[in-house]
């Protein structure tokens, strides 16, 4: 049996990017915006803007690995390095990865108790399971290059999770762990729901 | 498994009394009352514990600096007075303001406690948790630090933004309180990595190995004796440990069998998501089903308590849901009441007036400005619906101002007048169990309270409920009395409520051990082995196994691969 190796742009770009956007992010960047929203709201908020650092995260990696493709056309990794950077260009819909989730969850909840309802809870309690089993699996394995998006997570599963962890999966999609979780996102948004109104 | 002990011992400095004597306070009569009436185990004890973690040789500090310590104790023993004062002696310390911050609906309660311990002055700062982001940040832009963030109703904290928050604080000392601080291994992480000083992976990897319960037990035993933390509880003034199990008919069963096999059928070869959507539905209906088997042996419960001339809180769900598979004679799917509007019907019907509270509509993740506006317009109307339904039920004299907002009749010489109450019954949704202080008053003439309610979705409800109950509009003990039946809901709801319990009783919250012992009566009651207890094990069947082919092509074509 062959055990496929994560690939991990690291040691190529020489650059964590997740630990640097993790120092940088600013918790109180929109304090004035949702000041006395309620507190659900204001977490909502919040795991938005984490979200798209999370997004930008990944797009500024795959940028610079695509940069160091063209440096080092022979190299061992080049060809893993290739398939990394157009796996996450072909697969950067903002709406597919940072909205669909939430729109789901906010029609959801527009529309009170129904059968789309208990589909986002159901999408989200498992999400959460499966999010809280990444961060477990992070404390057990803290060297694991796979897990290095999950300092951007600050040690909580989230709201909505289904963001980070297509976020994370994308990244490591050859972990088996991603393979199923990109198939439940695919699930969810090819049309086994009627596309949501934003 | 081990049980934390609550940590008992006095520092050697009393600083309370020492910031009475620098302050000049001592003779003001709410600090007069808080001396005199505390001891060791108590709250001034808590006060001096707090300000020797802070300020004493043996300060604790996590990587940023911060030095935490918890308050978890139980319900009514005055944490109130324990943040106002923790933060008016490190304020006068420090010489720097200190950050008081709780729920919005609580604001007021805790201004009050500084208040009577005439502290509103001594530098203190009150905000919500809505609004703590604003203080932080108005903070940073005049470079402002505080001596202390308090933090009341801490559990609030499993919020992710007001974690971040926390961590940016400017303060060297973070005091929490809350009652019920930890219910999931979550939580207990959390907590244990901020009280220890050990990073939140340290803790995972501790508390991720073999029985989790064990494992926070280990963990918490440690806070209680390095002086992290400190719990304290008054015993349950009366009767607790109740409870009363009605057993669901034939009729009912074969509904729940019928459901089942229902959703079963459905869940035939769908695609894993689709499984956990009906999983979650079919609780919902099991769920209600075991709400109306309920609902007549409630009201024979409350019945015979106003017969002895009682007064009644009842504490329960009130969702209502209509069903997928059963039916109505007419052939319309059926309709499900939530439990207290069916139990309020069903006391009508038998003459009984009762008063029931309704739950505000929720805050959703996202709305537009006009509908937050109809949101506020609405939930302000209901919440002047549900205090004019309390003044219903309490005793006392109470009147509505031209606000709405009700106002107690006293006598000229600020006495209390007793008035027996027009209402002997309040039916209130479980999470509708903090917030009205007008139900803690006392009464001599006042006959005796009891407490029911139906199982509760978590165990810090069910310690809410019975620790404020207790002293509730009571001239002595009362009762608790927890309503169950055998269903398979209820089944699955206490092996929930059991973990959390457990947990709760492995960092060292007394008040979980008799809800341990209801728990062990109920599966006594019922019996482990019964048919139903299989059927809640096949409904359990992990969901993510059966993984969904029809997902994997889509993927494979999407990302451009073959396996």
């Amino acid at each position: 049996m062959t055990v496929t190796m994560p690939f991990d742009p690291l040691p190529l770009i020489s650059v964590n990017l997740w630990q640097r956007a993790a120092r940088a992010f600013d918790p109180l960047s929109d304090a004035e915006d949702t000041d006395g929203l309620p507190l659900i709201q204001q977490e909502f908020l919040y795991e938005k803007r984490l979200n798209q650092a999370m997004l930008d995260c990944l797009k500024d990696e795959a940028r610079l690995v695509k940069k160091w493709l063209l440096n080092h056309p022979s190299h061992d990794l080049w060809s893993a390095a290739g398939e990394f950077v157009s796996r996450i260009e072909s697969n950067l819909d903002p709406y597919q990865i940072l909205e669909f989730a939430s729109d789901f969850y906010r029609h959801a909840e527009r529309n009170g108790p129904s059968v789309d309802w208990s589909a986002a809870q159901a999408w989200t309690e498992s999400s959460k399971e499966a999010a809280e089993a990444l961060l477990n699996w992070r404390a057990i394995h803290p060297q694991d290059p796979s897990g290095v998006p999950l300092d951007l997570w600050f040690d909580h599963a989230g709201l909505i999770p289904q963001v980070r962890l297509l976020i994370w999966s994308l990244r490591a999609y050859t972990e088996p762990r991603a393979r199923e979780i990109i198939e439940t996102h695919l699930f969810y948004t090819n049309g086994a729901f009627p596309k949501i109104q934003s | 498994m081990g049980e934390a002990p609550a940590r008992a011992s006095s520092p050697a400095t009393d600083y309370v009394h020492a910031f009475l004597e620098r302050t000049a306070l001592a003779g003001t009569p709410g600090i007069q009352q808080f001396i005199l009436d505390q001891d060791d185990h108590t709250a001034r004890n808590g006060v001096n514990l707090a300000v020797e973690r802070f300020t004493g040789t043996n300060r604790q500090a996590d990587s940023t600096g911060k030095s935490y310590f918890l308050i978890a104790d139980g319900t009514g023993t005055g944490k109130g007075f324990q943040a106002v004062l923790t933060a008016a002696i490190l304020s006068e310390q420090l010489h720097r303001e200190a950050l008081l911050v709780t729920r919005a609906d609580l604001l007021e309660e805790l201004r009050n406690d500084a208040a009577r311990l005439g502290l509103s002055d001594r530098n203190l700062r009150f905000t919500s948790f809505e609004e703590f982001a604003k203080a932080l940040s108005d903070a940073k832009r005049t470079g402002a630090s505080f001596s202390a963030v308090v933090i009341d109703e801490a559990q609030e904290l499993q919020n992710e933004k007001l974690r971040a928050l926390l961590e940016i604080a400017p303060t060297r000392n973070v005091l929490l309180l809350s009652a019920t601080p930890v219910q999931s291994p979550g939580e207990a992480e959390f907590f244990g990595a901020k009280l220890s000083g050990r990073s939140r992976s340290q803790v995972r990897r501790q508390l991720a190995s073999g029985n989790v319960a064990e494992r926070i037990a280990e963990l918490w035993t440690e806070l209680y004796r390095s002086g992290a933390c400190v719990r304290r509880e008054f015993p349950f003034y009366g009767e607790q440990a109740k409870l009363e199990l009605e057993r669901l008919s034939v009729a009912q069963r074969e509904e729940e069998q019928s459901v089942i096999r229902g959703y079963e059928t459905q869940m035939k070869f769908q695609p894993a998501p689709e499984v956990h959507r009906l999983r979650s539905e079919l609780e919902l209906e099991l769920r209600a089903i075991s709400d109306l088997a309920l609902v007549r042996r409630a009201s024979d419960e409350i019945e015979q308590r106003l017969e002895k001339g009682g007064k009644v809180i009842f504490y329960g769900n009130d969702r209502s849901f209509r069903s997928r598979f059963l039916r109505e004679t007419t052939g319309a799917p059926r309709r499900f009441a939530g439990l207290l509007s069916a139990v309020q019907e069903e006391l009508a019907f038998r003459g009984v007036e009762t008063a029931k509270l309704s739950e505000p509509l929720p805050a959703p993740f996202f709305e537009t400005e006009s509908e937050a506006i109809a949101r506020t317009r609405a939930n302000h109307q209901l919440e002047l619906q549900n205090r004019e339904r309390m003044t219903r039920f309490v005793d006392g004299l109470v009147l509505f101002d031209q606000d709405g907002s009700p106002r107690e009749v006293k006598q000229p010489n600020g006495d209390q007048i007793y008035k027996s109450s027009q209402v002997k019954v309040i039916l209130l949704p479980h999470s509708q169990n903090a917030g009205y202080s007008v139900l803690n008053q006392r009464w001599p003439d006042a006959g005796p309270v009891s407490i029911l309610s139906s199982l509760p979705d978590s165990a810090n409800a069910k310690i809410q409920e019975d620790g404020r109950g207790s002293r509730r509009n009571s001239r002595g003990a009362c009762e608790s009395l927890t309503l169950t039946t055998d269903s398979i809901a209820d089944r699955r709801q206490v092996q929930s409520l059991e973990l959390q319990f457990k947990i709760l009783r492995a960092v060292g919250v007394q008040a979980a051990k008799p809800y341990l012992d209801l728990i062990a009566r109920f599966e006594h009651l019922t019996g482990p082995q019964s048919p139903h207890a299989r059927v809640i094990c096949a409904t359990n069947v992990p969901a993510r196994r059966n993984s969904s082919v029809a997902g994997r092509r889509v993927a494979e074509a999407r990302l451009g691969r073959k396996q």
